[in-house]
């Protein structure tokens, strides 16, 4: 590798800023973890926008190396889904269809899932007090609550920033068909926030260098563009102006590596695509397994239309085929591989949706009792962890706050809950806030 | 006819119709001849002790309620599921006397229909009679099929026995650490510009995870050595898609305290794969996508501690497979991959916005 060509014949000076930069982006602030002395430990951390004197991380023991984290957007409605109700006014036309694990039933609309569930845990009593779209996603995706004086780090950014990359080369947090408007690496350091690809089959683009622009070329213009730099970076010594470059770097190495094509989705056979589905969804989840091949921390794959406030049955009926294919086939896929013990799969969704049909047959924003599904890293499949009534309208065991949750994803990927960072503004912020796990549905 | 004659009339004709199924006793019902096998054909099934099915989940009796030995079911809901001489404070004739459309009902609705009125009548009578179970305990006795497990019966004794140590024990980040020193901070500072990420396994436990993700185009057998370095403390070894052989495979048998392996979509082969029988911590080997084969199959039979094994596309027969599974009953063999089915239309679901 030309790079560490590089770092042994640079002085000792440009040797050890090298380090940190590689340390900061490449492990992250895991490298704490690697290095026992803590004066190591510390130099590694330095960074002058706010973090100094921070205490080193001490990550727990992982069972999740990796992430996948499905979200449907607009408030999925549980009970037609992952928390039937047979029998009751409350279920409504769709049926209630057994499935691979006992005493677990799922809504008819996901029969694929149901042969999958003996590798999943549904948590049923998720509650929440955030019934709007904005703030209850922000929630989800933060910790916090949506504030106008800050821009909360999403969990992805807290896992990267915390655990560091697998894959130096490939970027630490990826979201798949979205991810452009959501929170990202909030207020941690540039290098924090997620790549996002727009759509799965595109890819990642703009990684190819331009016709008539040889390797030869392209590597003169980079020296080029970095003696420009480096008066500026002389004259402004801060860690953003640090960032910049490094992103620029990371970029560059990552367009010169084989790992590049873990972005192609073109490489699967035909009888992958076929499994996953030729949905946006399905396409996405299969990329999300390939990027997590190839060592990727975090992946969230993103699906919209859930907020069906009319035509509910109607709409989940033309929806949830897609989301059924793509999921079954990302477990299965996963467990064939030897991924789904140490990959967490998320599927969440940002709230419920009402047990009372109104008379657009549609299903309003239901923030009280909803559901979310767990699978891999850990967590012990084949069964349902806490209860709604039986109509579905409140939780009766073991309520789960959005935090919880939160924290149950941290805890998977040994990140320290009550770990303390704060923002350049001098605030302090954990990984899950007040969340606490849900050790209860670990091996 | 009138109603005094209807009720006992009918209860005689029940009786008559079970005369076959009567004890020599008189009258009194036996246990072991006439509850039991309406307990084993509609209940054990669900209401065991828990275990551990052949894909390697675990499965729990249902509402904590266990029928399959009479320690379990003394254990079961406080001794309330066979009170004697009180049906009507059982909780078992409760169960299978409400309404076929209450959800409670056992068996349940979706598992089939409600027990025979003979077959109530006759634990109703056996718990009138002071519920008593004769010399049956139910130990030792072997589990019923299960419909999922085929021709297994013989070895589920086996499994009961390994499930346990799946199920509590301690973990092996806490056995195997005994007694290990932390690898020195100068050893560990060697791998910074080396393809390996070396990191403690977490709270400062002096086992390590390596990973090579990101450099696998580096390390091959030859890089492969540096790791001796710190062979004695690596739990967690991640080669997956690396250049490394068989050849490596020498250098990972020096690693005793190796949980985890992942090898997948590497060239190692049976020879290589023979030469692991060395690590006999091994929790979870992953060897999908390499050229090993049925033969490397019989050495790994032996890792006493393997749970998990990985060998999807590789050149591993069904056959293989099917006698490594009887050979090693807690251990679960991932051999092909359950995808679903190609879906007629799933594009409908294209949409991003709200």
């Amino acid at each position: 590798m030309s790079l560490r060509k590089l770092i042994r014949g640079a002085d000792l000076d440009t040797r050890r800023t090298f380090l940190s930069r590689i340390a900061r982006t490449s492990l992250g602030v895991g490298a704490a973890a690697t290095f026992g002395p803590r004066a190591v430990a510390q130099a590694l951390l330095q960074d002058p926008q706010g973090t100094q004197g921070q205490e080193p991380i001490v990550l727990g023991p992982a069972t999740a190396k990796q992430v996948i984290y499905c979200f449907m957007n607009g408030g999925m409605s549980h009970i037609d889904t992952l928390d039937p109700k047979p029998g009751k006014v409350t279920q409504g036309p769709v049926e209630a269809i057994s499935t691979r694990a006992d005493g677990v039933q799922l809504g008819q609309y996901l029969p694929k899932l149901a042969q999958q569930m003996d590798k999943a845990c549904i948590i049923s009593s998720m509650t929440s007090n955030q019934g709007a779209h904005e703030q209850a996603q922000y929630l989800m995706r933060t910790g916090y609550e949506l504030r106008g004086t800050i821009q909360h780090p999403s969990l992805g950014a807290w896992c990267h920033r915390m655990a560091g990359r697998r894959n130096a080369t490939l970027p630490g947090h990826v979201i798949v068909g979205g991810g452009s408007d959501a929170p990202g690496g909030g207020f941690f350091p540039p290098e924090f926030s997620p790549l996002p690809i727009g759509s799965a089959k595109d890819g990642l683009q703009n990684a190819a260098l331009p016709r008539g622009v040889t390797e030869s070329r392209f590597q003169r213009r980079l020296d080029m563009l970095k003696q420009l730099d480096q008066q500026f970076a002389d004259k402004h010594k801060q860690a953003s102006v640090d960032s910049y470059s490094q992103a620029y770097a990371d970029a560059v190495r990552l367009m010169r590596s084989s790992d590049l094509q873990a972005f192609d989705i073109d490489q699967e056979p035909q009888s992958m695509h076929d499994a996953y589905g030729d949905s946006d969804f399905g396409q996405g989840c299969m990329l999300a397994r390939r990027l997590v091949e190839h060592g990727v921390r975090y992946v969230e794959v993103m699906s919209g239309g859930w907020d069906t406030h009319a035509d509910n049955f109607d709409r989940l009926e033309t929806l949830t085929p897609a989301i059924d294919q793509g999921l079954a086939a990302l477990l299965a896929d996963l467990d064939a591989r030897g991924l789904l013990e140490s990959t967490l799969v998320v599927f969440a969704s940002e709230f419920g949706r009402t047990p009372d049909i109104d008379q657009d047959q549609g299903r309003n924003h239901y923030p009280k009792a909803f559901s979310t599904l767990l699978a891999g890293g850990g967590v012990v499949g084949g069964q349902r962890y806490g209860r709604t009534d039986k109509e579905g309208r409140e939780v009766v065991t073991t309520p789960t706050t959005i935090q919880d949750l939160n924290a149950t994803i941290a805890h998977a990927c040994g990140l320290p809950l009550d770990h303390v960072l704060t923002s350049p503004s001098g605030r302090p912020f954990k990984v899950a806030d007040k969340g606490m796990a849900v050790t209860e549905i670990f091996g | 006819m009138p109603t005094a004659m209807k009720q006992t009339l009918i209860p005689f004709l029940m009786l008559l119709a079970a005369a076959p199924l009567l004890a020599q006793k008189k009258g009194d019902v036996d246990f072991e001849k006439q509850i039991l096998p309406i307990l084993q054909k509609q209940c054990v099934e669900c209401h065991k002790e828990a275990y551990v099915d052949e894909n390697g989940r675990r499965r729990r009796p249902k509402g904590k309620v266990m029928l399959d030995t009479l320690a379990n079911i003394q254990k079961s809901k406080r001794g309330k599921l066979f009170v004697a001489k009180k049906p009507d404070d059982s909780l078992v004739m409760e169960s299978i006397l409400l309404p076929a459309d209450d959800e409670d009902r056992m068996p349940p609705q979706k598992k089939g229909p409600p027990l025979p009125k003979a077959d109530i009548e006759l634990i109703r009578k056996w718990i009138e009679q002071g519920a008593n179970y004769g010399k049956w305990t139910g130990e030792e006795k072997s589990d019923k099929k299960d419909d999922k497990s085929k021709g297994k019966d013989k070895k589920e004794s086996d499994a009961k026995k390994k499930a346990p140590s799946k199920k509590k024990g301690p973990s092996p980040l806490v056995t195997l650490r005994k007694g290990l020193q932390p690898v020195a901070a100068a050893t560990l500072a060697q791998f910074v510009d080396s393809p390996f990420t070396v990191a403690s396994v977490g709270d400062e436990n002096p086992l390590l995870a390596v990973t090579c993700a990101g450099n696998t185009d580096e390390v091959d057998d030859a890089a492969l050595r540096a790791l001796l370095a710190v062979k004695e403390h690596v739990t967690d070894l991640d080669l997956s898609r690396s250049q490394i052989g068989d050849g490596a495979c020498e250098v990972i048998a020096q690693m005793p305290r190796l949980t985890h392996l992942d090898l997948r979509q590497t060239a190692v082969s049976d020879t290589g794969v023979a030469k692991l029988a060395a690590c006999e911590e091994l929790r979870s080997l992953n060897l999908f996508a390499t050229k090993v084969g049925d033969y490397a199959m019989n050495g790994l039979a032996r890792l006493p501690n393997l749970e998990n094994l990985y060998v999807w596309q590789t050149d591993v027969s069904a056959k293989a497979v099917v006698r490594l599974r009887e050979q090693r009953p807690g251990l679960r063999v991932v051999f092909s991959a359950d995808l679903p089915e190609k879906g007629e239309d799933v594009a409908a679901g294209n949409r991003r916005r709200r």
